[in-house]
């Protein structure tokens, strides 16, 4: 699984958790506190990538994933290996 | 013979704190703290209140007619934030403020935000037992003993209250029976939330997020599995305020309508073992309900779940 092809998975699933706010696959650089994404989001998102990939993202590894490209490359890495 | 709760005293300190205001000093915003945290107040209690204070001011609020102190012969307080050092134990102190007999069982028990669901399970238990008749079971758990007003994870969460619920073997009719129950413990995840050398309160709010959306939805769902029960057929879901946020994501999680599971934290903050109290006290005597969950997670991590019915 590639990261552009996690990328509009991913995209989906914050339209699913914040439907109010404008995500778009192509922003990879852009941080998910900047599309105004909280830290109880945050929160929410990694439970349902865990469930949904099948992975566990660390507290650590948690705190480096910024960018919607930061969370697809983590997910991409994590499946590949 | 089972036990019924009979009725329910609360307890709330005056005084309140700002949240909107303390969420600033944070850099929150008021929709932070209106769709996801919940409460726009926290009560506080003042600093020269006891939490057996808060215990003695709960039972003073049990509004039933039919309510004796002079037969009270147990005594239960939920608290992890006891009088001084916890030693004597609260109860205790809770016991002679109010004057209870001299046959009278007290004692403490340690746990939070499952506390109230552990501790009806543990005075049913005891009272048919031993044949105690009238059982006070208290939470009072003032975190502002132990917040950090400048910890971002904490500060604006908690709030202090209490509540004394009077649990009998007799009861007066129409009463809700404490029934079956589940519990959980993660041990592991004891250091998520904690108090600290210095005395302060720590909060991991990921994983004690992770573990009650993931673990509350299975636990209730074998409750009532093993009950022989669908969730159609509870009239409410009383679950632990913790926040809105995790409130709401059990209930998207199970399915559930927003009505059936109430979010009461608006006011007063999370009050640790008294969110379900506090939930149960404005609903005992509702009488479209007929059956309730409730179900309480948190500090340990530990997490219990119970089924109450009308009887």
């Amino acid at each position: 699984m590639t990261e552009s092809e996690i990328l509009p998975q991913l995209v989906a699933i914050l339209k699913d958790l914040s439907p109010s706010t404008q995500v778009l696959a192509g922003q990879t650089e852009r941080t998910l506190e900047s599309m105004g994404f909280d830290s109880l989001d945050v929160s929410g998102l990694l439970l349902k990538l865990e469930e949904r990939y099948d992975i566990s993202i660390s507290e650590e590894e948690a705190e480096n994933l910024q960018t919607l490209g930061d969370f697809a490359a983590s997910i991409a890495a994590k499946k590949a290996g | 013979m089972t036990t019924f709760i009979r009725a329910i005293g609360v307890y709330l300190p005056s005084a309140r704190i700002d949240n909107l205001d303390r969420a600033a000093g944070f850099g929150a915003s008021e929709t932070f703290v209106r769709e996801k945290l919940g409460p726009l107040q926290l009560a506080i209690k003042a600093p020269e209140e006891e939490t057996s204070d808060l215990a003695v001011q709960a039972v003073r609020n049990i509004d039933a007619p039919d309510f004796d102190l002079a037969a009270v012969d147990g005594l239960i307080v939920c608290t992890q934030n006891p009088d001084g050092h916890g030693l004597p134990h609260t109860s205790a102190i809770v016991h002679a403020k109010l004057g209870l007999s001299g046959e009278c069982a007290a004692f403490d028990i340690s746990l939070g935000c499952s506390g109230f669901v552990y501790g009806l399970a543990l005075a049913r238990s005891f009272a048919q037992t031993y044949g105690l008749r009238n059982v006070l079971l208290v939470t009072a758990d003032p975190y502002s003993k132990v917040v950090e007003a400048g910890d971002r994870e904490t500060a604006m969460l908690f709030g202090d209250g209490a509540t004394a619920s009077w649990l009998a073997r007799d009861r007066g009719g129409g009463e809700w029976a404490i029934g079956p129950a589940k519990f959980a413990t993660s041990g592991k995840g004891a250091r998520y939330l904690h108090v600290n050398d210095e005395g302060h309160l720590r909060m991991k709010g990921r994983e004690i997020f992770t573990f009650a959306a993931v673990e509350a939805p299975k636990q209730i769902d074998a409750l009532l599995v093993q009950e022989g029960l669908g969730r159609g057929d509870i009239d409410c879901y009383l679950l632990h305020q913790g926040s809105r946020y995790i409130v709401d994501t059990i209930r998207d999680r199970m399915g559930l309508a927003p009505d059936r599971v109430p979010v009461e934290l608006t006011d007063y903050g999370n009050t640790i073992s008294s969110s379900i109290p506090m939930l149960l006290a404005n609903r005992l005597s509702d009488p479209d309900l007929r059956k309730l969950v409730l179900c309480g997670f948190g500090v340990g991590l530990s997490m219990a779940s119970m089924i109450l019915e009308r009887k």
